[in-house]
């Protein structure tokens, strides 16, 4: 179980390493140097993490539900 | 009388409860942990039988220490909302890419080999006793200088809130972690480390709520904020500091640079499954990015809410935000809060420390 070991693995290390870049590339809702308003007066860039976090934390589950219907997944389950 | 003790008006009394009651808590779970660790794989890795909830809040808890709650704040009320870019923006791969790179090689290292240790695994790997004790010099070298900060900070803390002089804090946290760590191993500082990362969690969330409603909700926030300087609302912040590369290189420290920790690397040893791995991981971030996120805000809400703040009463941003909002017992009890993110970090270090002593160097 390596992040290179089957198609499985390489799909989510490609999905997570592209949120990754992603978030430090200095588009204006991640970075900015100039304010931009969005909700309640906040700098847009705090709205832009908060969806990118939620979006990650969604993918971490949907990650983790189809890794459980893989039988590697289950090694020690009866430990 | 200092700077900061002109401004924060506590009433030691209810203090020395509170936080007395909270640390009596700490040494039950601990006595209760030792009746349930017998052999040196409990004391280490809880027997590779760790939880979801204990892994996930344990995991998020140790990564935390008292500069969470006053270095960051502090740090976010110099710089405005750039001042987040600390943690916020890369803290939700703080778990993850440590659990795609190493965790699951961990999880099933820890069950098949019965690897109790960093040195352990790194001495197994390369084949090399030399390897494990030189790692184990450095652990020793280089953590229990952080745990001395953390116990230093409780010190200040004490100062501060009662008057008392700084080693009674020093040495009451001290002694508490070592009793409820020695008695109780890992068992011991992962239970504990449950009651402390909900009791920063909870730090995170009231004080947030209270810095929005003295600043006049979010809309009033941001519209003083900028009227005071616009630099606070954007990058590289008010002093420049937070600029794309130390961004980008914020982003890449919270994801990698827990991998090497040796407190947080043997958490995946101690976990029952890749199950719980999983749930750990989605708890752990979700405490993480919580506690983090807000209580860093309240430093920049902070900056309206509790204005004109100069020197070291900054480190004290989350206090008097809570001094402001709260009864003295709630505020004390979530001042505990800030105290429990260090002892947090302690009980880890002293239990890897512990095994590089007695059992890679010994």
């Amino acid at each position: 179980m390596d992040v290179f070991s089957n198609a499985f693995e390489k799909k989510w290390f490609f999905i997570f390493m592209f949120m990754y870049v992603l978030i430090m590339l200095p588009l204006p809702f991640f970075f900015s140097t100039t304010y931009i308003p969005s909700l309640g007066g906040l700098p847009s860039f705090i709205i832009g993490w908060t969806v990118h976090t939620a979006a990650t934390m969604a993918l971490i589950f949907i990650f983790y539900k189809q890794a459980m219907s893989r039988p590697e997944y289950h090694e020690f389950d009866e430990d | 009388m200092d700077a900061v003790s002109s401004l924060i008006h506590p009433i030691p009394g209810i203090f020395y409860t509170v936080l007395g009651g909270y640390f009596v808590i700490m040494a039950l779970i601990g006595y209760y942990s030792a009746k349930n660790t017998s052999t040196l794989s409990d004391f280490f890795v809880m027997s590779g039988k760790a939880g979801a909830i204990v892994s996930g809040l344990a995991y998020f808890s140790t990564q935390y220490s008292m500069s969470t709650f006053m270095g960051c704040p502090a740090t976010c009320y110099k710089v405005g909302f750039a001042g987040l870019t600390i943690s916020v923006p890369g803290l939700v791969f703080s778990m993850i890419i440590p659990a795609l790179f190493v965790g699951r090689k961990l999880v099933r290292l820890g069950h098949k080999h019965g690897f109790l240790t960093m040195a352990d695994y790194l001495g197994d790997r390369y084949e090399s006793d030399g390897l494990r004790v030189l790692l184990a010099v450095l652990m020793i070298i280089f953590l229990i200088p952080m745990m001395g900060a953390q116990t230093i900070g409780a010190g200040i803390i004490l100062r501060t809130f009662t008057g008392a002089p700084e080693w009674v804090g020093i040495v009451a946290m001290g002694i508490i972690v070592i009793l409820y760590c020695m008695s109780g191993g890992i068992r011991g500082a992962m239970l504990t480390d449950v009651i402390q990362g909900s009791l920063m969690v909870l730090t995170a969330i009231i004080t947030f709520i209270i810095s929005v409603k003295i600043g006049g909700g979010f809309s009033a926030i941001s519209e003083k904020l900028h009227a005071l300087n616009p630099a606070y609302m954007s990058h590289p912040g008010v002093g420049g500091s937070y600029g794309w590369g130390n961004y980008v290189s914020m982003i890449v420290m919270w994801s990698f640079f827990s991998i090497g920790q040796p407190g947080l690397f043997t958490k995946f040893f101690a976990m029952k499954d890749y199950k719980v791995m999983f749930k750990a991981v989605l708890l752990g971030t979700l405490g993480m990015w919580l506690a983090a996120t807000l209580i860093e805000w309240s430093g920049v809400n902070a900056i309206v809410s509790i204005p004109g703040l100069t020197g070291k009463q900054i480190d004290f941003v989350v206090p008097l935000i809570l001094q402001q909002g709260v009864s003295p017992i709630v505020s004390t009890l979530l001042i505990a809060g800030i105290m429990a993110a260090g002892m947090s970090t302690i009980d880890s270090l002293l239990i890897v420390s512990t095994g590089a002593v007695t059992r890679d160097i010994y």
